[in-house]
């Protein structure tokens, strides 16, 4: 059974040299993708009592819930991560490319195959500091286009 | 007679053709529900309304912890597809609970795809549920 560290997002910068970011400190990660359907059934359905639904996709659509521990980092400090810091200008209408990824090795940061990647904006950021608790995060990425599988 | 209670490992989804068990399925969830509308009228002499079913609708819940590369790309395949794919229930036996017994209430249908969620929590087992909503009869 594969465990929920060896999959992580990472969030490709945009530029003429892209860099595969992944998320500091991250605990926890949910991807959705939903389907919007419309009820097709017209007079010319039949069945064997004249009840059953028929449906199509009429739209699609999806979002990634990722969690982390807020961290204190200089910003002297080269790195290529994401950190809480480097969200709060994220949230805006500006896509991002996102990747899913299996990982392994050290820190879990050697990027293996890629599950699925597309674009996406981060449309929501929230901290949650409770007392004698480690600060954490959520952050909302809300899909924006298709997601497209990986063929690596 | 003697009754046989089923165990819900026995109780599975199969999905696709030729028809298989959903693999590693730790849950799975059926619903079937009808639309109803009043069918009072005027010709009615009480004031309860008189309901009947005009359209019904099922769909299968499965989740499971099979989160292999090949399975999470497919998954997601099949989400993008405007395809439809088969998906059934039946009682399971023999090698894994992946049999099919065939039992008097196995049906199946075409459906729809229409939820996908991979959770991935540290330290957990990654968790994959899929919502198939039903498109015509479930026979």
């Amino acid at each position: 059974m594969d465990k929920g560290q060896h999959l992580r997002l990472v969030i490709v910068s945009s530029g003429t040299t892209p860099v595969a970011s992944f998320v500091s400190f991250s605990t926890d990660l949910t991807f959705h993708l939903s389907a919007q359907t419309d009820d097709s059934t017209t007079k010319d359905s039949t069945d064997s009592n004249g009840l059953w639904n028929e449906y199509d996709v009429v739209g699609r659509s999806g979002d990634i819930n990722f969690g982390a521990l807020v961290v204190v980092n200089s910003s002297s400090i080269p790195n290529t991560d994401n950190y809480f810091q480097h969200f709060i200008s994220k949230v805006s209408d500006t896509a991002v490319d996102w990747k899913l990824v299996f990982v392994s090795g050290e820190n879990n940061r050697t990027v293996g195959k890629t599950v699925c990647y597309g674009k996406g904006k981060l449309t929501n950021l929230s901290v949650s500091a409770q007392n004698r608790q480690k600060a954490t995060y959520q952050g909302t990425l809300n899909l924006y286009g298709p997601v497209t599988v990986g063929s690596d | 007679m003697a009754e046989t209670k089923l165990m819900g490992q026995n109780f599975r989804a199969f999905v696709g053709s030729p028809a298989a068990a959903v693999s590693e399925a730790v849950n799975c969830q059926v619903t079937i529900s009808g639309n109803m509308e009043d069918g009072s009228t005027k010709d009615s002499t009480s004031s309860w309304q008189e309901e009947q079913m005009v359209s019904k609708q099922w769909s299968v819940t499965v989740e499971s912890v099979d989160a292999t590369l090949a399975n999470l790309r497919a998954l997601i395949t099949q989400f993008n597809s405007d395809s439809k794919v088969n998906v059934g229930f039946d009682q399971a036996g023999g090698a894994q609970n992946r049999v099919a017994q065939n039992a008097d209430f196995a049906r199946s249908g075409d459906a729809i795809l229409n939820d996908l969620s991979i959770v991935a929590n540290n330290r957990s087992t990654i968790q994959v549920s899929c919502q198939y909503q039903g498109s015509g009869e479930l026979s």
